[in-house]
């Protein structure tokens, strides 16, 4: 007898080692049947869901517009916002909690920000160094990249980050509330500082730079514009950027070095031809939209 | 019952616990409203609209199907299409009670509680500190361009009409 019920746990271990190698067993499968499918806790929060990267976002952009002025051509804002829906969904990234929406600041200053989730920011003074839709498209195409890339989360700072989970993590449904309401609004307003302070004054490192230029450089391809324009963008901003200035002369690496990696990133990638008549359509409209700028 | 037949009777019961986890899988959506399509792309016919935390459940994608793009239908609807992967998570998300959806039962191994933390509550308590001023941030998330007015921009522009089908 024991010797039957030794070889039916052994069978019964031959099945379950067969079954266990057809699904995956990754940690959190292995949680779910330890615990029964009906008995389940909230994940412990290692980053921030798109959701509340959403609110993050909101609030970095309320705290930049609150001290801005927009500039409302509804023509010209509908012209980027097309444009931008049709760059998001060649990236990484289409969906995210709240969309991707682009907004024109009234200001000189050659500058664009971009707030956690989608929410676009860019001057009339950057736009007024584009000559054409495709440099445009530069343009959206990075912010877009700083987006997908979450450097704007990663700019809240690591030891913040943490409390900040931490406390996300513990609070459940019940007791969102109260007290626990004022302390997270304490962390959330200091996450917005971090990532308001690095958008503005110090800037995302160089690398996080160059990173959103390549990937910039991929989602133009896919989505059809010459990835080349994104040269021709960085050549005037050259030009137009005086050393030691504000916006992206204060927060980004120098034009040069950016062109040196986009050239070499761009070095045995076939050419985008864009057929003479496609050209004239994308300038006609690039004109029509942002020509006053 | 000896301890032996215990551990084979635990042995079987964690075997038809595995056999259970393989079947077809369930994903939430994880964006506050997404569509479905027909085809895969985000230029395909609208058969549906899906909102925050809605379970749906994984088809077998067909052979060649984009990476990125997932079939689905969802229980008790009747919709079956396609959805960009980057709008669905693994998580289950539960809403808040008072939400818009109901909390359903846990089933997965892992749940996120929307609406936990940086949420509503929150940016109403930063909001009446005062300093900051909502109104064009609300007014930019209104900026919505349309699937045809994507299409023609896209195909006047002669741009990739293919719409993000990779």
């Amino acid at each position: 007898m024991k010797k039957t019920v030794s070889l039916l746990a052994l069978a019964a271990l031959g099945l379950l080692v067969a079954s266990c190698a057809s699904m995956d067993l990754s940690a959190g499968n292995i949680v779910a049947i330890g615990q029964g499918v009906q008995q389940v806790q909230a994940a412990e929060q290692t980053e921030f869901t798109p959701e509340q990267e959403y609110y993050i976002g909101r609030a970095v952009a309320a705290d930049i517009l609150s001290t801005r002025k927009v500039y409302d051509d509804q023509a010209a804002t509908a012209y980027l916002n097309v444009m931008e829906r049709a760059l998001a969904i060649y990236s990484e990234r289409p969906e995210t909690f709240g969309g991707y929406h682009v907004l024109i600041l009234d200001s000189d200053e050659i500058n664009a920000l971009s707030a956690p989730g989608g929410l676009i920011m860019v001057t009339r003074g950057l736009l007024g160094c584009a000559q054409s839709e495709d440099e445009v498209a530069a343009i959206l195409a990075h912010e877009t990249s700083h987006i997908v890339l979450q450097h704007g989360l990663n700019a809240i700072k690591q030891a913040r980050k943490t409390e900040a989970l931490k406390n996300l993590g513990v609070a459940t449904a019940n007791t969102v509330g109260g007290s626990n309401v004022q302390e997270l609004t304490g962390l959330f307003k200091d996450s917005i500082k971090d990532i308001v302070h690095t958008l503005v004054d110090s800037g995302y490192s160089r690398d996080q730079e160059f990173a959103a230029d390549a990937m910039a450089v991929k989602i133009m391809r896919n989505a059809g514009y010459d990835p080349r324009a994104f040269e021709g963008m960085l050549k005037v901003m050259e030009t137009k950027l005086k050393p030691g200035g504000l916006g992206f002369g204060k927060t980004h690496p120098d034009p040069a070095d950016r062109i040196a990696k986009v050239d070499a990133a761009l070095a045995g990638q076939p050419a985008v031809v864009t057929p003479p008549d496609a050209q004239a359509a994308r300038q006609a409209r690039y004109q029509a939209a942002l020509g006053a700028l | 019952m000896s301890r032996v037949q215990l551990a084979v009777i635990a042995c079987l019961m964690l075997a038809s616990a595995s056999a259970l986890a393989a079947l077809p899988q369930q994903m939430s959506v994880q964006v506050q409203e997404v569509k479905v399509r027909a085809t895969p792309g985000f230029l395909g016919k609208i058969v549906g609209t899906l909102q925050y935390g809605d379970r749906v459940t994984v088809l077998d994608q067909p052979a060649g199907s984009p990476q990125s793009w997932r079939k689905i239908s969802v229980p008790g609807k009747d919709i079956q299409g396609w959805v960009s992967l980057s709008a669905l998570t693994e998580k289950e998300i539960k809403l808040q009670a008072g939400s818009q959806a109901a909390q359903t039962g846990a089933s997965s191994g892992e749940v996120a509680l929307a609406g936990k933390g940086f949420n509503e509550n929150v940016e109403k308590e930063y909001k009446a500190e005062g300093n900051v001023d909502y109104t064009w941030v609300d007014r930019m998330e209104t900026y919505k361009p349309t699937d045809q007015q994507v299409a023609d921009f896209l195909q006047q522009g002669g741009l990739n009409t293919s719409g993000g089908a990779q």
